[in-house]
This record gives C-alpha cells, structure tokens and sequence, in this order.
C-alpha cells in the first residue's frame, strides 16, 4: 500500500514535471512606470510544446491586487482594451504578449517597482496546473520591437 | 538664319517638348510620398479652449503659439498605449537637434480628468521628460480640444462597485500643431521614434 502511494506520488510529481517542461514562458518583463502609476503591464511568451491545447485562466500576484489579461485592439482609429476571460495556447504554438497587443494588466501594485526588482505572477490553468514565474521589472527599449522566435 | 542656328532652335523646341510630355505624365508631387498620409491638405487654424497644465497654469490656444506642439490623447490609468506612446516621444524628444528643440514642445491631454489630477499627471509625465506638459481640466474644454483635432474618446464600464477601475478607449494618433496654432499633421500607429523623427524634420523644412 505504501509502495503505491508512493509510486502514485512519484507519478504525479513526474507529470508535473513532464508539463512543466511543456509549457515554458520566456522573456517575460514588466514594464517599469511612473512612480505614480496605478497600472502596470506584463509581457511574456507563451509556448505550449504540450499534446493538447492549454488555456491561461486566471494570473496572480502578490504585489498586485488585481490582474487581467487584455488584448489591445484598434477600431475605427481608436485604441481599445479588451478584457479577455482565458488566454489559449494551441498544442505546439507560442502566443506572444507584448505592447499593443496581448498583455497583462497589473492593477493596485502594492509597492513601487523599478527597474531591477522582480515580481512573481502565478499562472493558472485550465487543467489545474499553476506555473510560478519570476518576472524582471525593466524600462521600455527602443521602439519596442517585435520579439522575434524560431519554430 | 543659318543652317547650325536653326538645328540647334529645333533641338531646343524638341527638348521643350519632351520635358513637357514627361511632366504632364510625371507631375512632381507637391507633397512627398512619405508624407502623403501625414500631412493634412490644408492646416486647419484651431480655436480657443481653456485648460491647465501640470503646474496648475493655464493652457490655452495660444500655448499653440510659435511653437511645434506633439499632441496626446490618453489617462495615466492607461496600462499599454499610453506609457508606449509616450516612451517613443520622450526617445524622439531626447534625439532632437537643439535648435528644433528649442520650439518643440510634447503635450500629453488627459481624457479623465476624474482621476488625472494636476499633481498625478505632473509626477507621470515627468518620469518621461521632465519638459513634457500635462493637461487636465473641464471635460467641456477637453472636448473642445479633442474635437477640433478629431480625436475621440469613450469611457467604458467599471467592473468594480466602487467606479474606480474602468478603462477609457481613444484616438492614439499623435497630432501635430503649427506655430501658427494650426492641425498641421498626424501621426497614427504604429508609432516608432525615428520614423516620426524623419517625418517631424521634413514637414519643418517644407513649412
């Protein structure tokens, strides 16, 4: 009995690992604001070597009160933020956040971060699963151009 | 009229003619192509309004005056465009040569006066250019400015009871001013420093 339990665990903790390894975020920045500011913004990529789709369901974060995911969309001349309730990574694709585009939106940030600091983001999934990341605190580069990636 | 005369007449009349041919298929633009979508056909002289900025002065249609003014229509609660558009102003502003520094001024107009006061939007635009001018006021007035350059702003829904969270859509064009007070040009995403720069020098040279 003992065995199996223990073998069970192992299984698990194995999984864990063997998705882990699937699902793998990189280049992820927060991009340093006014000191004043009350928002703050997220980017990161997202590849999901996995079999099967994954969807994002809700981040979080103990230096923010709040944090949404938000595609920014231009229509008719104006720039929108549009809330978005799941972030999905088809199997084998990467979904890139970056500005203008996909983002997470960081409210009510409970200390004042420059660049330099750190922040962690826990990622939730569909699935259940939770990945942790550390997330570097860094100023806007030039002209902030398009993150470029090999598939 | 001797007979070398007259070849040399006729070959100058045949010149004529062809410039003539290949200007009437070829007209010079008046505009520059890489301009076409920037400029305006004809500038449009703005109108009074009555806002402040940062440091609680007034700002008015003649803070327009002898300068080159980049205009901005945005809200500090704004997480994306707004610090990436600013970012790529204050790269194009510390680039600029000192001579057209020195009647080139960025404005940044707040859309929610609400929660952008003068001591918020001070600090906030400061942490890009400490020369950058902030603007708040009336919503009226606002509207009265944003109108005039044909921007527009929507205020959405907040998703907290408290009404302290919502997001405001709006225009993300950078606008240009005159010296003569005048919507001159405008810039529209997307937005990278050295393009506007490149642009910025060559209207002020045509002007």
């Amino acid at each position: 009995m003992r065995l199996l339990k223990f073998l069970l665990v192992l299984a698990i903790s194995f999984s864990q690992i063997a998705w882990a390894e699937s699902v793998q975020i990189s280049e992820q920045w927060v991009r340093e604001a006014p000191p004043n500011a009350k928002v703050l913004a997220a980017f990161m990529l997202i590849d999901n070597q996995s079999a099967e789709s994954q969807t994002i369901i809700s981040v979080t974060s103990p230096d923010f009160g709040t944090i949404e995911i938000h595609q920014t969309v231009e229509h008719d001349g104006m720039m929108h933020m549009k809330k978005q309730e799941q972030l999905i990574i088809n199997s084998k694709q990467q979904v890139i956040l970056k500005p203008g585009s996909y983002h997470l939106m960081l409210m009510q940030p409970k200390r004042q971060l420059t660049a330099g600091d750190e922040v962690d983001l826990t990622l939730k999934f569909a699935s259940d699963e939770e990945l942790i990341i550390k997330v570097p605190v860094r100023k806007s580069s030039a002209s902030e151009k398009p993150v470029h990636h090999h598939h | 009229m001797s007979q070398k005369t007259t070849i040399i007449v006729s070959l100058l009349v045949l010149l004529g003619i062809a410039f003539g041919v290949v200007g009437w298929f070829f007209p010079r633009p008046t505009v520059p192509v890489e301009l076409q979508a920037i400029l305006r056909p004809d500038s449009k002289p703005l109108h009074e309004f009555s806002l402040i900025d940062q440091n609680k002065n007034v700002f008015n249609l003649e803070s327009f005056k002898d300068k080159w003014t980049l205009l901005f229509f945005g809200y500090t609660f704004c997480p994306d465009i707004c610090p990436t558009t600013l970012t790529v102003l204050k790269q194009f502003y510390d680039k600029l040569e000192p001579q057209v520094l020195a009647n080139t001024q960025v404005v940044f107009v707040s859309v929610d006066p609400e929660r952008d006061t003068p001591e918020h939007i001070a600090k906030y635009v400061a942490y890009f250019n400490k020369d950058f001018i902030g603007v708040t006021g009336e919503v009226t007035e606002i509207n009265k400015l944003a109108l005039q350059n044909g921007a527009g702003y929507i205020k959405g829904s907040s998703p907290n009871d408290d009404n302290s969270n919502y997001q405001i859509s709006h225009t993300s064009t950078i606008f240009l001013i005159n010296p003569k007070m005048e919507l001159h040009a405008g810039f529209s995403q997307p937005h990278i420093a050295e393009v506007i720069s490149e642009q910025y020098n060559l209207i002020r040279n045509l002007y």
